[in-house]
């Protein structure tokens, strides 16, 4: 494990120092629980803890539900990734998400990533299956988490772990 | 040490070339001649920065052959996805009987390019079929990116050791691949 970041009670969650140029593919584990209905957004972090928030974000996410029909989420050239941890209700459940992250650190390729993740709604299961990159090669060291909703909404707890790819 | 990924094969492209071998044992296309076997219940292929020599071009998959190394080229390769676009509806695609496992065409130059996980099952078991599962993001030489998500089979009972990456006119390119075996 490279690093753990754990919050609580806060609006959002901004893990610097989660990659570094060791490995070329991290996993990152996301627990958490929001007190309202929202998206999970990301936004990326360059090596000094900045936010990355040029028209570089696209996303291709399908959402699958237990109680509706499943549905696309994608867009193109955003500032944020929204939609990789799925959409967050305020029930017990909580919410869930594994993120496979590819050349974060490159400044030669974009950097992009894959998830998986579920939640709870009060309707039922919602799962996420999908991809997102960022068209820019900046650099990438850290994670900003929060929610579409913004104002003062808080997490009761977002934890964030992440892992470098290591051969034994 | 239970949990660990345990490095078996690397490969990086350092020239163009027209098919390769990750795994494979003698015909593998490291040093390593690693061939995959039961050391291992289940391997995790991860690969990145595969762009091809000519725009349009594929990067397509076959297992190689445990018996003698060599690739299976049997219309016996199944395979099903759900193509996730950032541009455009995501669509269902598959095949039957096919004699690879398609993918989508890349390009030659940033971003027009192929990387992923590919997970193996069963692949040194000689009474079932091998079956991986795969992660992509793909660029198309347009470009048009997309997360390629699913499943593929070769429907033969043998041992298989290895996957061959080919292309589907002039060469790959580039590309780096590591090839792990999960400990049990």
């Amino acid at each position: 494990m490279v690093k753990e970041v754990n919050g609580t009670n806060v609006v959002s969650v901004t893990a610097t120092d989660l990659f570094s140029t060791d490995y070329q593919v991290y996993e990152v584990y996301l627990d958490m629980f929001y007190n309202a209905a929202s998206y999970l957004d990301i936004q990326l972090l360059d090596s000094s803890g900045n936010v990355l928030t040029g028209s570089n974000y696209d996303v291709a996410v399908l959402e699958q539900k237990v109680y509706a029909t499943f549905g696309e989420f994608r867009f193109q050239n955003q500032n944020i990734w929204r939609d990789l941890g799925g959409y967050m209700t305020n029930t017990v459940g909580g919410n869930i998400a594994r993120l496979t992250i590819y050349n974060p650190t490159s400044t030669s390729s974009h950097t992009s990533a894959t998830t998986q993740g579920a939640s709870f709604m009060s309707s039922g299961l919602f799962g996420v299956k999908g991809m997102a990159t960022y068209k820019a090669n900046d650099g990438v060291y850290g994670l900003k988490i929060f929610a579409s909703g913004g104002g003062s909404t808080t997490f009761d707890y977002l934890n964030v772990k992440s892992y470098g790819i290591k051969a034994e | 040490m239970a949990g660990s990924l345990i490095l078996v094969d690397q490969f990086t492209v350092s020239s163009p070339a027209s098919s390769f071998i990750i795994g494979g044992g003698s015909a593998g296309s490291s040093t390593l001649n690693y061939s995959m076997d039961s050391t291992h219940n289940v391997y995790m292929l991860n690969y990145q920065n595969v762009f091809m020599s000519s725009d349009g071009a594929k990067a397509r998959m076959r297992f190689t052959k445990t018996s003698d190394n060599s690739a299976d080229t049997s219309s016996n390769y199944d395979r099903a996805s759900k193509q996730m676009y950032t541009n455009q509806g995501f669509f269902n695609s598959s095949g039957t009987n096919q004699t690879f496992i398609e993918t989508l065409s890349l390009g030659t130059t940033n971003p027009e390019s192929s990387l992923g996980t590919v997970y193996c099952f069963n692949f040194p078991n000689a009474s079932e079929y091998s079956f991986i599962t795969r992660e992509l993001i793909q660029t198309t030489q347009t470009p048009e990116t997309a997360g390629v998500m699913g499943g593929a089979v070769l429907t033969v009972a043998q041992a298989t050791n290895g996957i061959q990456f080919f292309a589907d006119t002039g060469n790959i390119a580039s590309g780096s691949f590591s090839l792990y075996g999960l400990a049990k």
